[in-house]
């Protein structure tokens, strides 16, 4: 038998030859993708892993309200737990120790001391030095910059605190020597400090006491325990060593955190107030997850067409073997070969052509791949991998290539498929069939569109079968259509009195044994068609999923709302405004929608832009034909609000309250300012003052925090306070403040809005003017005051330089409108902090920029904080800062500011596009569209020489019957074009429509939910045309060349013995 | 003086050898004789004695290393692939041993072929198949494809072809080889029949007695030459 296989293989080699080849491509396909499903994957899991930010890998203890005494077992209980949660990962831990404010001294002010082992990464050394704990004497200690320049404090100076606020405070008093000063490296890191690193709060308050407080004074851990201190919180972080990460142990440590809380409350027991283990760990692991199972499924979807198409080009293969060995098998059979024989024989053939295509395809495979991964997007995800043979490659390999080559056993035994041409009962069978692949294809559409939009393991399976099926089961009933188009043809063209064009298109027409290369040559021009058109889609959405997400070019998020000096210092990066990039503060916060304030995790979103740049600043897709600039044209605020000018730093500001009527006997009277003022960008913000007494003189006003420079008065607020000794009875005398801005020129026409806030207020008819000096311009308030009632309720009045809104226009997101119902033009009512605003509805848009699919509203930020602060709320709402078209420099700029986080569009997209476990799809796919074509080529190679071999003798007796060689040439090039060009071209029908229903089916974001925002079909028309085009000429050129060669060979001088 | 007719075939010469020494073969050996139009002529000869080859070089289907081969006058030997090709198109048709009949056209399709390589008018092609379909006894079954029809009909459906381009010569290399002895003699019959009708010069190579004895002439053909 192995004589027979092996004399027989060297006589047919070159058939074998290509046997074999073709069997080579195939299974080094099924290597690729076995190597990008496994050591790809797990080299991208570790990359994807060890790029992560420590917030999301971090496992924290928090320890809150611990007596100094228990401070350090306290802190190492908590780090045995959260060392032991990361076990396998061998994590570094830190700690970070507040202790409860004390006064500073004897004053009222307040400040805190902190110590940790993290903190030359979380604070830039100014000036001086770091403390050494080791030194004799005070302790020392590193001041934050803006608490030495507020308190004066210079290196040397000895700080004493004094007894700490709250009950059961420690009433000891500790000295420290300021050795240096610093400054927070980055708002991170600095959430759970008391003054959010801000290192000074004109009005901290914890509940009991509302002081100015300073800190955190940073000394040595000895220093910090030697003080006594409470600890008021206590944080212990560790950080896995990621290069020790896998999945395995990541799992393990997601579990422990399950329990790793109520451990960590067992042990220190009732010696803090509250306990707490939390970590983003688990959301991490299910985000790589997520994304591993969506990448998994697009690969797969590769291996699978791949694998069909393949089988396909086999089953091809085979019977042009079968044909070729007809005779000889009928030969075998009559001199008494069994069936079984037959089997063994063909069995045995084909494990050695199949070992024989492993041993090419597993080098072929391991240098593909590791050229792939030398690919830029995949060496710049760190998935470079050197060739490298491993048995999870060449298991496939040899099981893809066996499974490949038994097609040769299938075709072997299949007698009658060389010949018998089709029966009526085989017809009706093919017909249901067919029917049944329609309904297979049905079926797997509807699961794929009937995906849960949120991530769901069972989409997996849905993601990669479902296509193949439909795109499988579509083509081969499409290729039905094809003889019928053919033989319609045929008639036409039998019209004809010459013998070239009726007898190809009749041959055509009537080609016998076609289903396999029809379906074969259709199959992967659609599979190729389909995956071009699936990796632009695919890339497309990850652009708009990241232009949704960040909402606009670049934003920069800050860790707490920012105040004038993070507004000063963006202004700053930013440039000019007139000529740089369109810069927005935004307001970006959950709301309550009246009683609807969402789910865990899901709370409805605020975001407050300049809507006057919508159009430049908002990113995001619209629905067809709607610009961001229309939507947002009826948020408008108006004219802008001018004010008066301030003088630098608010120098000169002086304020005289003047209690007009006669005062009762005793009555002294109060008036705490707060001035709202508003930078050259339009933001707002409050600085108060310290109190001044109405006493009929000016007072300068001392602000609590320094103003900077181009900044504008726009509204004041004035807390009135005294009136106590006032018995009832007492009438209401009039009082005015009037507030002296140096310089200050109003606007003629400009007028000052004023009222009282607060219920029961015991003001009386306010009003406010504005009146030009020579020294400036003077906003003078009266009102009547029910002093009475003051004496409990105190009396808030404010004046502003705009009118409140009684409505904030906003437009709202789908969700919204879904959820609370509400339609254009209604009104919502919403609650915003504490604020309680009226909303009306303008627009609804599919999601609105940075809050994808959430339950949001739009508004423009300039609107929106004249509500909020004619409804006195005065306290910083900015969130963030958007930009429109930042240069690099921009970006560079603000992310040296240090105040927050900086994300671009482009970076978005970019991680969604080519981070280490996504950008594995458009290579896979692209590996899809190359075997696709190499298939296709095969292929058609595979059909012209199956025609060939059975056709040879025909063509010479038309020779021989007077048909020119030129003409000759003609018939088999028309006729195998009449055959080729119909398959190619609905292949690439079946492809454009795979990829506009199927195509955005597929797409889940990175995190296995369904994008938002929805993924539309993005054609790379250009791409397209020439890959369909190439196929074409391919096909075309490689038909030109098999028909010349068959022409040749088929010369009737051949025609001897007869005539075969 | 009474004219010679000039012979439709005339052989001079015509030596074909295969191979190379020491493992020549010598199909044929300064072969030479004529034939005369309207003549039907048997070449008999054992398996591998050359007539295969003989019928080749009649028709320019193969080419000699020595002689001529004169075809109605037309220098066979002298002519290139393209007169050739004309040749074969105009002058001379052949009916071949396993029909080689176009498996996608229907009988009156396979007729009507020599007359699309000639173009000619649709009309006249249909009512030419219809006359030749008649000839051979096919009307019933014109639109049969060769699948579909017995091995005698599929013969006859060759011969019909052979003569749809009106040829002057008609060579015939073993015709009721793949047939029973019966439906053999009966087609050579109709060879005989339609030949006489039409006026076609036919060469038929056989080694079947019954052939012998409707031809006209009988060519011997042994170790590459040729006798009678």
């Amino acid at each position: 038998m192995l004589t027979l296989v092996v004399r027989r293989a060297l006589v047919q080699r070159r058939l074998l030859t290509a046997v074999v080849v073709l069997i080579a491509v195939a299974a080094s396909l099924v290597g690729i993708c076995s190597l990008l499903l496994g050591v790809t994957a797990d080299r991208a899991f570790h990359a994807e892993i060890e790029r992560s930010q420590p917030e999301d890998v971090d496992v924290t203890a928090y320890v809150v309200g611990v007596a100094g005494s228990d401070a350090v077992d306290a802190r190492e209980q908590a780090r045995s737990v959260v060392r032991d949660v990361l076990a396998p990962m061998q994590p570094t831990v830190t700690s970070t120790a507040t202790a409860r404010m004390r006064r500073l001294g004897d004053s009222d002010r307040l400040a805190y001391l902190e110590t940790g082992d993290d903190l030359a990464q979380r604070a830039d050394l100014t000036s001086g030095r770091w403390p050494d704990d080791a030194a004799a004497g005070a302790g020392e200690a590193l001041v934050p910059d803006t608490a030495a320049r507020l308190l004066d404090l210079s290196l040397g100076t000895r700080v004493t605190f004094g007894t700490e606020i709250g009950l059961d405070g420690v009433d000891n008093r500790v000295v420290v020597v300021v050795v240096g000063t610093y400054r927070p490296h980055d708002r991170a890191g600095w959430e759970t400090d008391p003054l959010g690193g801000d290192g000074f709060d004109p009005a901290y308050s914890d509940g009991t006491v509302t002081a100015p407080a300073y800190g955190p004074f940073l000394v040595g851990d000895a220093a910090f325990l030697a003080s006594g201190s409470s600890v008021t919180g206590l944080r212990v972080v560790a950080h896995p060593t990621l290069t020790l990460a896998e999945d395995s142990s990541l799992r393990d440590a997601v579990d422990s955190l399950d329990h790793a809380s109520g451990l960590l409350s067992a042990r220190v027991d009732d010696r803090a107030r509250i306990t707490r283990v939390a970590s983003d760990l688990s959301r991490t692991l299910d985000r790589v997850h997520a994304q591993q199972a969506s990448t998994r499924a697009a690969v797969l979807v590769v291996l699978l067409l791949g694998t069909a198409l393949s089988l396909a080009a086999a089953l091809l293969a085979g019977w042009l073997v079968a044909g070729v060995r007809d005779d000889e098998r009928a030969l075998l059979v009559s001199l008494g070969l069994s069936r079984r024989q037959q089997v063994g024989v063909a069995l045995l053939e084909s494990l050695l052509l199949a070992v024989t295509a492993a041993l090419l395809a597993v080098p072929t495979a391991a240098v593909v791949h590791s050229r792939l991964t030398h690919l830029p997007d995949l060496e710049a995800a760190g998935l470079t991998q050197s060739p490298s043979v491993t048995w999870g490659l060449v298991v496939p390999v040899l099981a893809g290539a066996v499974l490949l080559a038994l097609a040769l056993v299938v075709t072997a035994l299949d007698t009658g498929t060389m010949r018998t041409p089709v029966g009526r009962r085989r017809a009706i069978a093919r017909s249901g069939l067919d029917l049944a692949l329609l309904g297979v294809a049905g079926v797997a559409f509807w699961q794929l569109r009937s995906q849960p939009a949120t991530t769901a393991t069972p989409g997996d399976v849905t993601l990669t079968v479902a296509p193949v099926l439909c795109l499988a089961a579509v083509t081969v009933v499409a290729v039905r259509l094809v003889p019928l188009l053919l033989a319609a043809s045929a008639r036409v063209a039998a019209r004809s009195r010459a013998l070239v064009l009726p007898l190809a298109a009749q041959q055509a027409a009537r080609r016998s044994h076609a289903g396999t290369a029809m379906v074969l040559v259709a199959a992967a021009v659609a599979a190729s068609v389909f995956g071009l058109a699936l990796r632009t889609t695919w890339e497309r959405s990850q652009d708009d999923q990241a232009a949704l997400r960040v909402g606009t070019d670049l934003t920069l998020t800050l860790p707490a709302p920012a105040g004038p000096r993070e507004a000063a210092a963006v202004l700053a990066a930013t440039g000019d405004i007139s000529h740089g990039p369109v810069v927005s503060a935004v307001i970006d916060r959950p709301l309550a929608l009246g009683r609807y304030v969402g789910e865990a995790g899901a709370r409805p979103v605020l975001v407050a832009v300049d809507t006057r740049h919508a159009g430049a600043l908002l990113r995001g897709r619209l629905d067809p034909g709607t610009t961001w600039a229309e939507v947002a044209a009826d948020l408008d605020p108006g004219s802008p609000v001018d004010g008066l000018v301030l003088p630098d730093a608010g120098t000169g500001l002086e304020l005289q309250g003047v209690l007009e009527d006669e005062a009762p006997a005793g009555v002294a009277l109060t008036v705490q300012p707060t001035v709202v003022v508003q930078d050259a960008a339009g933001l707002r913000s409050a600085v108060a003052a310290e109190p001044l007494p109405m006493d009929g003189r000016s007072h300068p006003v001392e602000l609590l925090e320094p103003l900077g420079s181009g900044l504008r008065l726009v509204g004041v607020r004035l807390d009135l306070d005294g009136g106590s000794g006032v018995g009832p009875g007492v009438s209401a005398p009039e009082v005015s403040v009037t507030l002296r801005v140096p310089g200050a020129e109003a606007d003629s026409g400009s007028s000052w809005e004023v009222r009282s806030l607060g219920r029961d207020t015991p003001v009386r008819g306010a009003r406010v003017s504005l009146d030009r000096t020579d020294a400036g311009t003077e906003v003078r308030t009266t009102a009547r005051l029910d002093l009475t009632y003051l004496a409990y309720t105190g009396a808030v009045i404010l004046t502003t330089a705009f009118a409140a809104p009684a409505e904030v226009p906003v437009v709202v997101s789908q969700e919204l409108a879904d959820v609370v119902g509400a339609q254009v033009g209604e009104e919502i009512s919403a609650i915003v902090g504490s604020a309680a605003l009226a909303l009306r509805v303008t627009a609804v848009v599919p999601t609105v920029p940075s809050a994808p699919g959430q339950v949001a509203v739009l508004a423009d930020a300039d609107t929106l904080t004249r509500a909020l602060i004619g409804g006195g709320r005065l306290e910083p709402v900015v969130d963030a800062w958007w930009v429109a078209d930042p240069t690099p420099q921009t970006a560079d700029a603000l992310r040296a500011l240090g105040i927050g986080d900086v994300t671009t569009r482009q970076d978005v997209a970019e991680e969604l596009a080519q981070g280490p476990l996504r950008v594995t799809v458009p290579s896979a796919l692209s590996t899809l569209v190359v075997a696709a074509v190499l298939l296709l080529l095969a292929g058609v190679g595979l059909v012209l020489s199956a025609d060939r071999q059975r056709r040879s003798a025909e063509v010479a007796r038309l020779r021989a019957l007077g048909l020119s060689r030129r003409d000759a040439r003609r018939l088999l090039f028309v006729e195998h074009s009449a055959f080729l060009v119909p398959l190619v071209l609905l292949g690439a029908l079946v492809g454009l429509v795979a990829a506009v229903l199927l195509g955005p089916l597929l797409i889940r974001s990175d995190l296995g939910a369904a994008p938002v925002p929805d993924a539309v079909v993005a054609w790379p028309w250009a791409a397209e045309g020439l890959l369909v085009g190439g196929l074409l000429l391919g096909s075309l050129a490689i038909t030109a060349i098999v028909t010349a060669f068959h022409v040749r060979r088929s010369d009737p001088a051949h025609l001897r013995a007869g005539d075969d | 003086m009474s004219a010679v007719a000039e012979p439709m075939v005339a052989v001079r010469g015509l030596t074909r050898t295969y191979g190379s020494a020491p493992t020549t073969v010598h199909a044929l050996s300064e072969v030479s004789f004529d034939i005369a139009p309207g003549e039907l002529v048997a070449v008999v000869g054992r398996s591998g004695s050359g007539k295969t080859t003989l019928l080749n070089l009649l028709g320019g289907l193969d080419r000699p290393d020595a002689g001529t081969v004169r075809v109605a006058g037309t220098e066979v030997t002298a002519l290139d692939e393209q007169g050739l090709s004309r040749l074969r198109r105009d002058t001379i048709s052949y009916v071949f041993q396993t029909f080689g009949l176009i498996p996608a056209l229907t009988a009156a399709e396979n007729i009507g072929v020599p007359l699309r390589l000639r173009r000619t008018p649709t009309h006249e092609r249909e009512s030419r198949v219809a006359l030749l379909l008649d000839l051979v006894g096919l009307r019933d079954h014109a639109l049969q494809r060769p699948a579909e029809l017995s091995g005698g009909q599929q013969q006859r459906v060759g011969i019909a072809r052979a003569l749809a381009g009106s040829p002057r010569l008609l060579l015939a290399d073993e015709p009721t080889g793949q047939l029973d002895a019966e439906t053999g003699l009966a087609v050579m019959a109709l060879l005989r029949a339609v030949v006489e009708s039409e006026g076609v010069t036919a060469v038929v190579a056989t080694h079947d007695t019954v052939t012998m004895s409707l031809a006209d002439r009988v060519l011997r053909i042994a170790d590459g030459r040729v006798d009678g």
